[in-house]
């Protein structure tokens, strides 16, 4: 029981690990991609092979993701599973919510695609912390 | 659903983190599940008869709540 034990939880680990190190890359080059068009080159190519090599993490970021989903328990695969169909959700609402306001011209207020990235962010890490306090 | 899980752990002396090793999942589950908070999957509930020696009705029991859920 042990060895399965200790390799359950090796695998959480891990899991978890790689899943830190494929996110830190991608916020890295993301961030690289976005200063370094503005600051440090003048090349659509340079800017193209930035935007590529960020996708392509992102795509890593995708499996790590599911594998680390796979890795946890299924209390805590429910309440990350809870808080991404409330992220979703969320996600959608404000989006098209925003489109009609700003299709009346009710709003003054101009979001772009990062303002809905950092609220489905926000969300998703509140939905998790709720889930789990409420399991508690 | 009702569950004897807490009282079939403590006659054998074990703690939560020992269950949860032997179920191999987190102390928080095992906690959720004895406080009835959350209801195990049928893989877990198999798993949970056969660390304590006994059917999956001798620890797990429907509530009229649960039926008719």
């Amino acid at each position: 029981m042990n060895t399965t034990t200790s390799s359950w939880k090796q695998n959480r680990v891990r899991a978890n690990f790689v899943l830190f190190y494929w996110t830190a890359t991608w916020v890295i080059t993301f961030f690289l991609a976005d200063y370094g068009q503005k600051n440090w080159w003048d090349s659509e190519f340079l800017s193209l092979v930035a935007i590529a090599v960020n996708a392509l993490l992102g795509v890593g970021v995708l499996f790590a993701h599911a594998k680390q989903l796979r890795s946890v328990d299924e209390l805590e695969r429910k309440v990350s599973l809870d808080a991404m169909a409330i992220t979703l959700g969320v996600g959608f609402i404000a989006g098209f919510s925003y489109k009609l306001l700003q299709k009346g011209e009710l709003i003054a207020f101009q979001a772009g695609p990062t303002d809905l990235l950092v609220l489905m962010a926000i969300t998703l890490v509140l939905s998790t912390l709720i889930g789990a306090w409420r399991m508690r | 659903m009702k569950n004897r899980l807490k009282v079939l752990r403590a006659e054998r002396d074990w703690t939560q983190a020992d269950l949860a090793a032997r179920l191999e999942v987190s102390r928080q589950t095992i906690n959720a599940l004895e406080k009835e908070k959350y209801d195990p999957s049928l893989p877990l509930a198999f798993k949970a008869a056969r660390v304590f020696g006994c059917r999956i009705e001798d620890i797990f029991q429907e509530t009229e709540e649960s039926a008719s859920e």
